[in-house]
């Protein structure tokens, strides 16, 4: 098993002050009150996906999925239970992350690939079919600030996914981010070329509202509810349980 | 170990040339806006101090331009470490990106700019008829240097996630390193040369650079073990917390 998930649980301290000035991050030192508020987001998950699964997460916005991921990256530590992940992890929310608008499609190509986890070299062997899927060759040496958001969205669906696809990651993880927002052509392409990846044999761990998504390339679903699991199983079975309560 | 080093020295030079450029790109003036800090305090030093309290120091410009480099580097390095985890607080929440990478790309950025200020010191060093030669001795020098700049600001990012006002901290902190620090004037308390470490690296830099002069096995022998040792707990300290920045941010 890749993912190893037992008794995992998450909280956030809801008093917690953020980045207060260093008086009164020094006054809450000493004084006496100190209540911690937690809040857990989830408690108690056990996930193990087999080899090679598609898994779905689906559940009302704040029922702790996109943290669910977050643990799973490594962004957030897990604060009851253990979580073992074997082999390369990729992390996706959105695309068009890192981009510099004032550095040209070139240089912005080379920073977000290098963000991603790739080698100046890498990222070089990969730079041709990059360029040749977003279709924009002409502007390979003009600033980013220049490009319509269409143009941005396939600058960045063009340079993450290739860049995914190199590394090739043994577990990938995607919050909301199927889709770029351009053309139709263009959206078929990405469409496709989306397809490839969840493809590949990786397991794929996919949080999404996008119903119809779900049950296309899920294997398992699972239905998460104030940080528990409702459901899991089949996905047309879950997606239709999950409809039928939100009607 | 040394694979993750590779990466986190990879990606650091990516984002400190990105940065470069960025600061450079649209205005010639990019490189002269960071040279220009140096340059006026030592122009007005020079006019102010020049004939008195310079009087007694050898090659007195050749002393303060030193002073004044160094401390800018230093300064500049970690008044930007304070906030750096904020600024790139996006990063840090939605990738799984090694932050450490983030301080250490300031660094090389700085690194980059203090180049030009090199070139600006040999000028000098033609000008007044020292030694090029004695130049090189710069680099071992200048490693040790950046080790402690790296420490503190390792330090300081990481403390700069939970305190909100750490840059205006730290900036009146440095105005008063500026004047506590043997730069436009001569010291050698030898008590000030073992609390600021800045001290003994001007003294050594200074005394083999422009004098000519060996400072000692005891400062040389305690500025290598301050600067390694700074790195090692900033180091330490930063990793202790970094897992927690994607929450509190």
């Amino acid at each position: 098993m890749r993912i190893n998930l037992q008794g995992v649980g998450k909280k956030f301290n809801l008093n917690f002050k953020k980045r207060e000035g260093i008086l009164a991050r020094l006054l809450s030192v000493f004084s006496l009150s100190k209540n911690a508020n937690d809040f857990w987001v989830f408690r108690v998950i056990d996930f193990t996906p087999a080899d090679g699964q598609i898994v779905g997460i689906i559940g009302r916005n704040g029922s702790g999925k996109s943290t669910l991921l977050r643990v799973l990256a490594g962004i957030y530590q897990a604060d009851e239970g253990t979580v073992k992940l074997k082999g390369q992890v990729a992390y996706l929310t959105g695309f068009g992350q890192g981009l510099m608008p004032k550095l040209t499609m070139r240089e912005n190509i080379y920073l977000v690939g290098s963000l991603l986890g790739l080698s100046q070299k890498e990222i070089k062997q990969r730079f041709v079919e990059i360029v040749e899927f977003s279709e924009l060759g002409e502007y390979i040496e003009t600033p980013v600030y220049k490009f319509s958001s269409g143009m941005i969205s396939r600058l960045s669906f063009s340079t993450t996914i290739f860049c995914l696809k190199h590394r090739n990651p043994d577990i990938l993880l995607i919050d909301e981010a199927l889709e770029a927002g351009t053309d139709l052509n263009f959206r078929n392409k990405a469409l496709n070329k989306m397809e490839e990846i969840l493809l590949t044999g990786a397991n794929v761990v996919l949080v999404s509202h996008d119903l119809a998504m779900i049950e296309k390339y899920c294997h398992d679903v699972i239905w998460l509810d104030k940080g528990k699991i409702v459901k899991q199983g089949q996905a047309s079975e879950v997606v239709s349980a999950y409809v039928k309560v939100n009607k | 170990m040394i694979e993750s080093w590779q990466k986190v020295s990879g990606l650091s030079w990516t984002l400190a040339k990105a940065n470069f450029k960025l600061r450079t790109e649209g205005s010639y003036l990019g490189i002269l806006w960071y040279l220009l800090d140096p340059v006026l305090l030592f122009a007005v030093l020079i006019y102010v101090f020049g004939q008195n309290l310079g009087a007694d120091i050898k090659f007195y410009p050749l002393y303060l331009i030193w002073g004044l480099v160094m401390f800018n580097f230093f300064t500049a390095v970690t008044g930007q470490a304070t906030s750096v985890i904020v600024n790139n607080a996006l990063f840090i929440k939605s990738m799984k990106i090694r932050s450490e990478v983030l301080v250490v790309s300031i660094l090389l950025q700085t690194i980059f700019s203090h180049l030009f200020e090199i070139v600006v010191l040999i000028a000098l060093t033609v000008y007044f008829g020292a030694s090029l030669l004695s130049l090189l001795i710069y680099l071992p020098i200048f490693i040790f240097f950046c080790a402690l700049t790296l420490g503190i600001s390792f330090f300081l990012a990481a403390f700069g996630v939970y305190v909100s006002d750490l840059n205006n901290v730290w900036k009146f902190f440095t105005q008063v390193l500026f004047f506590a620090t043997p730069i436009f004037y001569a010291s050698a308390k030898p008590l000030i040369l073992l609390l600021n470490p800045l001290a003994s690296f001007l003294a050594i830099t200074r005394g083999l650079i422009i004098y000519h002069e060996w400072p000692g096995l005891k400062i040389i022998s305690l500025s290598a073990v301050t600067s390694i040792l700074a790195l090692f707990v900033g180091w330490y300290l930063f990793n202790l917390v970094k897992n927690k920045f994607a929450e509190n941010l």
